[in-house]
């Protein structure tokens, strides 16, 4: 009995997400003649793949009960640093290098104002969501620095065999990596565990501050490498950039299945919240709905994807 | 009844929750002018009883009357408009805001412009404090008073209004004993004005002072109604205790080995030189009353209290616990007693649960082997007789008992030297109690020492090879399985001699 209603409840979650993926791509594919095309998935997935990045690392931060705020100034001062790199003369690997080392250094304060300064999550990212856009605006006097160096920026833009642009394949890396890191290793157990009930995982000997430091170090390396790929296909470090992906990031991890309150989701699903994402916001593009509109449309989304998952735990009660 | 006038009457009263009888028909009768004692251990169900009537829970069956009426109490306002007042142990209150307006909350005085008129807000406060002769300042923040103070205020709240009946439930538990003789001034004082008070506490001295009559309840059982006057200490005692012992798994008596752990002169903040031993194969019982710091001694074996004195042995080695990692390292294993909370990840699997403690053991390059972790849970699902449909199912899904086998297994699989349970059969139905002392018996016979906290007397006398005594952090006696009997227990954590 019970194994039964356990295999019914899983199958809803997934194949749901994945039934609305493919009735968007349907109706889209109707209403558009260049939607349902392989150059344009390839157009899509390129513009995805930050957001898709850090939606990984998000994962891991929701799931531990966390939330990351601060990922978007994250990504625009990596862009500044390898931009300010590139510009004295440094290589394009001392320049990814720097970057991604500064995400984790981001992550590491996050994660010790979390743990050690018992700040909740929420609010030390939003601090340093400011503290960091401040830094970035600081150290590129507040201006766009430019990045005209051909081997780095092939890094945002260069598509391999001709078909399969760079940042896809990186960000179906980091899903690949990520989806092993939940299923098989101590460390993704552990993510759960605290992530489920702190406490318990605590007194079962479980490591919680560092486990807590890793989660956000590696949502720093994250955010790092999302910052390198859209400096590297912008052409520029722009301390402004990068406003809006926080909240992108965390709704599709969020549509993707994974609870608020932690413990609970998938890799599996966070994909499919970031591909249903896209998807819409490219159907819509095609189908010339003003930007407004759009916008209004993906909060809507969310949310209706939210009280979907509400009602299934209630119902289980 | 007797020519004194009743005042309240309960009457058969019934309560089932899931699973347990909390109260069996239960009587309790207050005379108008009395204050009637409410003695018994732990779950006895005195607070189950004291939350009926103050509509906090609704009986099952069962009438109550007041002054002769039959009323119903649906909810607390049921209660509070037939005058029945209720402090509980842990008092309701805002600690930033002002004395007085914790004790007006929503119903301050206003000036005609709507805003709060403080001088009379204030005034008002203050009368009210007089009458329980309580002098402060009402405009200081009521978190910096003390817990007496703070009783006090509860008391004149209760008086301001039309109240037949008090009920105070445990006032006393955390009073030095000038402020005890001040709260049993006044309690009598309350008493004269005609009102009934219903009294909770465990110290039978205090007892003797305060109450004119006791009711004693066992295992939610109603025993017996005595006046203060005429009944011994003796007496009460056999009333509380008593519990039936047939039908109960008796563990035989063991051969105990060597000494595994020591605690020597053990001192935090809520227990006082603690000294004890566990041998292997060897059950250590400990007992004591709520708030005799039996929890928090045992969290301090596991690395949760700061020492500030006195020092831990593992088999003659001075040891250093700082966190639950450590003990664990040092072969030191705690179940907990709030099983959801603290020991379970309630959504994951069995599987995930039972393998919680000994990861490291099954992870070869950061990789959990797969393999290993489905023999470890079959393993335990096998050897416990765990019911669960498979080791995927949710945790969330078994029954309470099977639940703590879970727990069991997980530390089982430490293989600790010392294993530390605390309160192992709560909320657990019997069958499965008997299980898990069989459990227990043969990881003692396996040679784990065993420290076994447990409200439950009849438990702990049956499992125990030695049974330590606890009261206000301290422990204040040891019985060996030869002399130890119910009542010797009772004497010794109600302040015996």
């Amino acid at each position: 009995m019970l194994k039964q209603t356990k295999v019914k409840k899983k199958l809803t979650t997934e194949v749901a997400l994945l039934i609305v993926l493919v009735i968007m791509l349907i109706v889209f594919s109707i209403l558009s003649p260049y939607f349902f095309s392989l150059s344009n998935f390839m157009k899509v997935g390129l513009y995805t793949a930050q957001m898709g990045v850090m939606a990984g690392g998000m994962t891991l931060v929701l799931l531990s009960g966390g939330i990351d705020v601060s990922v978007g100034s994250v990504m625009a001062i990596v862009g500044i640093i390898a931009g300010l790199i590139l510009q004295s003369g440094g290589n394009t690997f001392l320049a990814v290098t720097a970057g991604v080392l500064t995400g984790g250094v981001c992550g590491l304060a996050n994660g010790l104002i979390i743990t050690k300064g018992h700040v909740n999550a929420f609010i030390t990212t939003l601090g340093t969501m400011t503290i960091i856009r401040g830094l970035a605006q600081i150290f590129s006097g507040g201006k766009t620095i430019l990045i005209q160096n051909s081997a780095y920026n092939a890094i945002g833009r260069k598509y391999i065999l001709g078909i399969l642009p760079l940042p896809v394949l990186i960000m179906i890396i980091v899903f690949i990596l990520f989806w092993f890191i939940l299923k098989y290793t101590k460390f993704g157990r552990q993510v759960y565990s605290i992530g489920g009930n702190e406490k318990s995982a605590y007194l079962s000997g479980i490591k919680v501050v560092p486990t807590y430091l890793w989660i956000y170090i590696i949502m720093g390396f994250c955010a790092g490498i999302s910052g390198i790929m859209l400096s590297a296909q912008s052409g520029a470090g722009i301390p402004s950039a990068a406003a809006e992906i926080n909240m992108e990031t965390i709704s599709a991890v969020i549509l993707g299945g994974t609870s608020l309150s932690g413990g609970k989701g998938k890799l599996i699903g966070t994909v499919m919240g970031v591909l249903i994402l896209a998807t819409l916001s490219n159907g819509l593009n095609l189908l010339s709905v003003p930007s407004f509109y759009q916008e209004v449309i993906r909060g809507v989304v969310l949310i209706m994807a939210v009280i979907f998952d509400m009602m299934k735990e209630r119902k289980k009660d | 009844m007797d020519k004194e006038q009743t005042l309240l009457e309960m009457k058969g009263i019934t309560k089932v929750f899931p699973g347990v009888k909390a109260l069996d028909n239960v009587d309790l009768a207050v005379r108008k002018g009395e204050v009637l004692a409410l003695l018994g251990e732990n779950g006895a169900g005195k607070s189950t009883l004291l939350k009926i009537l103050s509509g906090a829970y609704q009986k099952d069956e069962g009438e109550v009357y007041i002054e002769g009426q039959r009323c119903t109490i649906n909810n607390p306002s049921d209660a509070y408009g037939l005058g029945i007042h209720i402090i509980y142990q842990e008092l309701n209150y805002i600690p930033d805001l002002s004395v007085a307006e914790n004790i007006f909350q929503g119903n301050l005085f206003y000036n005609k412009f709507h805003l709060v008129d403080w001088k009379k807000t204030n005034g008002e406060a203050e009368k009210l404090l007089e009458k329980v002769g309580l002098h402060i300042d009402v405009t200081r923040p009521i978190g910096e008073l003390s817990v007496m103070e703070k009783q006090l205020i509860e008391v004149a709240k209760a008086l301001s209004t039309e109240m037949k009946i008090l009920i105070m439930d445990e006032p006393t538990s955390s009073l030095n004993e000038k402020e005890v003789a001040s709260l049993v001034k006044l309690v009598r004082e309350i008493a004269s004005k005609g009102i009934g008070v219903i009294f909770i506490s465990h110290r039978l001295e205090e007892l003797y002072l305060v109450a004119d009559r006791i009711t004693i309840m066992r295992d939610g059982q109603y025993i017996g109604t005595e006046d203060m006057k005429s009944v011994s200490r003796d007496q009460l005692i056999q009333m509380m205790v008593g519990r039936e012992m047939k039908d109960m798994f008796v563990k035989e008596a063991a051969s105990p080995g060597k000494i595994v752990f020591e605690a020597k002169g053990i001192t935090t903040k809520a227990v006082k030189d603690i000294t004890l031993e566990v041998k292997s194969g060897e059950i250590l019982g400990i007992y004591g009353l709520m708030g005799a710091g039996r929890e928090e001694m045992a969290e301090t074996f596991f690395g949760l209290h700061h020492i500030t004195a006195g020092s831990l042995f593992m088999k003659g080695k001075k040891i250093k616990v700082d966190n639950p990692r450590g003990a664990i390292a040092h072969g030191i294993a705690y179940v907990p007693a709030e099983r959801k909370s603290d020991s379970l990840i309630l959504i994951q699997t069995v599987r995930e649960n039972t393998t919680m403690a000994s990861l490291d053991k099954i992870t070869r390059n950061g990789i959990i082997s797969r393999s290993d972790e489905k023999r470890i849970t079959l393993k335990w699902i096998e050897k416990f007789g765990i019911k669960t449909p498979t080791g995927e199912t949710a945790v969330e899904n078994l029954s309470g008992g099977n639940q703590q086998k879970v727990v069991m297994g997980r530390w089982m699989e430490m293989e600790p030297d010392l294993l530390i349970l605390n309160d192992p059969t709560r909320g657990v139905d019997v069958g499965a109690k008997s299980e898990i002392y069989k459990i227990i018996d043969e990881l003692c016979r396996a040679g784990t020492a065993i420290i076994m906290i447990s409200s439950d007397m009849s438990e702990l006398l049956s499992m125990s090879d030695r049974v330590a005594a606890m009261s206000e952090g301290k422990i204040c006696g040891e019985l060996s399985r030869r002399e130890v009997t119910q009542e010797k227990l009772m004497e010794l954590v109600v302040g015996g001699k």
